[in-house]
């Protein structure tokens, strides 16, 4: 077994202009997401520790948006809230976990750590113990190989979390039992302040060829190619979803943020940084290999930019319209057996 | 019928494994071997793999396997070989098993029907690392139960209704105990949680213990009972929920109390019932609560030594006879 390392540039001419404008709409949503919940921190507005994914839209949207099904599982990273919006979670609720009031997804207990959730979709959670989901992921798959489902479990995680103990583990119950899990390994160089190449032994420099020694097909890919990630991962789910297993994906990146928000970043080299968001940005680059595709105009694209920067302000007035939950919310859904909070419209 | 602690443990799990496809088990060794200590003999056998399902050794993937076995849908009773191995995976049962359904909005598709088998206690010189009762540190958790059966008509009916239940337990089976004989009925039956038991009534002490203690206690009350004093052995059988009107009631008879368990003394869950007691029931005692455990140091693996870890007979009467110096 041998590590795929992916170095298509996919012609866009092979996708229908509404898959591709999907794809586009969803980093896009993810984008200005990550930007308004920056602003409203610093601005005061809310509180909590935000992790930003601004730089890692495509990994979402390409390896969840036209790939997973609604009844597919997702345990998403702490960065950004990219994936639970490429699966679908609507934002204003997201907004509403960071605003901490009941029409948040997890209704009321509030974010910044995010533990937002969507049973109806699959959105299963995120553990605040970094690459605690893995072993979870492989539970989840456990039950729909005992279920016959033919249901797949996507978990992401970052490259620092890719040191825990805790991939070992996870590797090998999915390598033993051919698990329908997809584990995303997001590469954006840095865990917190640590540089990658710093702490991870690696016998090739890839991170993903440590899935090899499990059995466990891997992948690099450009993970600021959206349609890269996409043919990955549409590879991946398939091979999930024919009983096949688990396929491990490392996409690589550069995390345009710091580590939490008022980061000064003193660990990072700025030129690199500078040239990935003005050369490399995966929102950018996709717009632009749009247009010279004659696949979208500038025109379309400023209408789109319009519709979604409009959509967002809706969303924050109207996760912003809730109250905030009484004492009582401290005591609900503890067990099975305690009062659950209400759904809210 | 009679039957040992460990086949009272084993039909618990068969009559949940016959009574509903979704249950499995899960654990080290569990499967043709029948776990390290015989107690799932025969289940692989009856089940086959899918549901009765060898674990490699990784405690704390063990564990989160199990829940998100549970998030996708199945309801698992797993076992780690010793109890001390619930230290390996500490996150998973605190805040993966104890906490996932409430930090993501407390939906009940997040229940976590997981009961987790614990191998507890001292037995023959198993040393530091396998012979430790870890529940003090789980009666500061959130989200989980926490068992302590003595006796196989308490573990049959507790771990009925840890199974069927939709909630996280932690099952804490002491290994002396396995051989322990005891009458458990023919028809079905559960235990509830928050459910103490009177081992034993009495009028001058009562000796609150748990796990094999409760056995040591019962020793110890029929000994005193000898010199004239009369002795109540109260089991709380489960430490979340923890019965304090139970033990409340025992009190106001006795207005004394020995708090008798494995656990080393320091921090044990003795210090939190008398805790309790001393916030909301200082009124009914006569005398200074006295904590009996094994004293804070590691478990040697010499037998010889270990004697002297262990809660004695010998012990809880003088614990007893200091209570009631006070008049």
């Amino acid at each position: 077994m041998e590590l795929v390392v992916y170095r298509e540039k996919p012609n866009p001419e092979k996708y229908s202009k509404e898959f591709l404008v999907s794809l586009l709409s969803t980093m896009k949503a993810e984008r200005i997401f990550d930007v308004s919940v920056i602003r409203m921190i610093s601005a005061g507005k809310i509180a909590g520790f935000y992790h930003a994914g601004s730089g890692q839209e495509a990994i979402a949207a390409g390896s969840i948006k036209e790939v997973l099904r609604k009844d597919d599982y997702l345990f998403y990273m702490h960065r950004g809230c990219n994936e639970m919006i490429a699966k679908g979670v609507p934002i204003d609720r997201l907004y509403a976990d960071f605003f901490g009031n009941i029409y948040g997804t997890n209704r009321g207990l509030g974010a910044g750590i995010i533990h937002g959730a969507d049973p109806t979709l699959g959105v299963l959670g995120q553990p605040g113990t970094i690459g605690s989901n893995m072993p979870l992921a492989c539970g989840v798959g456990m039950a729909i190989n005992q279920r016959k489902s033919k249901q797949v479990v996507y978990a992401t995680f970052g490259d620092g979390t890719a040191n825990r103990e805790l991939l070992h583990g996870a590797f090998n119950y999915a390598g033993i039992w051919k698990l329908p899990v997809i584990f995303m390994c997001q590469n954006n160089e840095y865990a917190l302040a640590s540089k990658y190449t710093d702490e991870h032994a690696l016998a090739d420099g890839y991170i993903a060829s440590r899935g090899l020694s499990y059995g466990i097909p891997s992948y690099v890919v450009d993970g600021n190619d959206v349609l890269a990630v996409y043919e990955v991962s549409k590879l991946a789910v398939e091979r999930a979803r024919n009983g096949e297993g688990a396929t491990f994906i490392e996409a690589k990146t550069l995390r345009q943020n710091g580590h939490f928000v008022g980061d000064p970043r003193v660990y990072m080299d700025k030129e690199r940084l500078e040239w990935f968001i003005t050369h490399n940005d995966p929102i950018s680059n996709f717009e632009k290999l749009l247009l010279d595709y004659n696949i979208v105009t500038q025109e379309e694209l400023d209408e789109l930019d319009h519709e979604i920067t409009g959509q967002n302000d809706a969303a924050i007035e109207k996760a912003d319209s809730y109250p905030l939950p009484g004492e009582e919310r401290l005591y609900e859904g503890l067990y099975s057996t305690s009062a659950v909070p209400q759904e809210v419209k | 019928m009679i039957i040992t602690l460990s086949q009272a443990i084993n039909q618990a799990l068969d009559e949940e494994l016959a009574f509903d496809d979704r249950v499995v088990l899960f654990g080290e060794d569990i499967g043709v071997f029948g776990g390290c200590f015989g107690v799932t003999a025969g289940l692989y056998k009856k089940y086959g793999a899918e549901r009765v399902k060898d674990a490699p050794i990784s405690e704390n993937t063990l564990v989160g396997a199990s829940v998100g076995m549970a998030l996708g849908g199945l309801k698992v009773a797993a076992e780690l070989m010793f109890a001390d191995f619930a230290e390996i995976a500490f996150d998973e049962i605190l805040n993966k098993m104890g906490k996932w359904k409430w930090m993501h909005g407390g939906y009940d598709e997040f229940n976590i029907p997981v009961t987790l088998r614990l191998p507890t206690g001292m037995l023959g010189g198993s040393g530091p690392e396998h012979s430790q009762s870890p529940q003090a540190f789980f009666m500061h958790s959130q989200g989980l139960y926490v068992l302590v059966p003595s006796t196989p008509y308490d573990a049959k009916g507790l771990l009925k209704t840890a199974i069927r239940g939709n909630d996280p337990s932690l099952y804490f089976e002491h290994k002396v105990l396995y051989g322990l004989k005891g009458e458990v009925p023919e028809e079905e039956y559960f235990i509830p949680f928050g459910v103490a038991d009177i081992k034993r009534e009495g009028t001058d002490v009562t000796v609150l213990a748990t796990s094999l203690q409760v056995h040591t206690a019962l020793a110890a009350a029929e000994k005193l009972q000898a010199e004239g004093i009369s002795i109540e052995v109260f089991d709380p059988r489960t430490l979340i929920p923890f019965d304090k009107e139970a033990l409340f009631r025992s009190l106001d008879k006795t207005g004394r109390l020995v708090i008798v368990h494995e656990e080393p003394k320091t921090g044990g869950t003795g210090a939190e019932i008398s805790a309790m007691v001393a916030e909301e029931r200082l009124s009914s005692l006569k005398a200074p609560i006295v904590r009996v455990g094994a004293p804070d140091v590691p478990c040697p693996h010499s037998v010889h030594l270990e004697q002297w870890m262990i809660p004695s007979e010998e012990r809880i009467i003088a614990a007893v006879k200091k209570t009631l110096e006070e008049k």
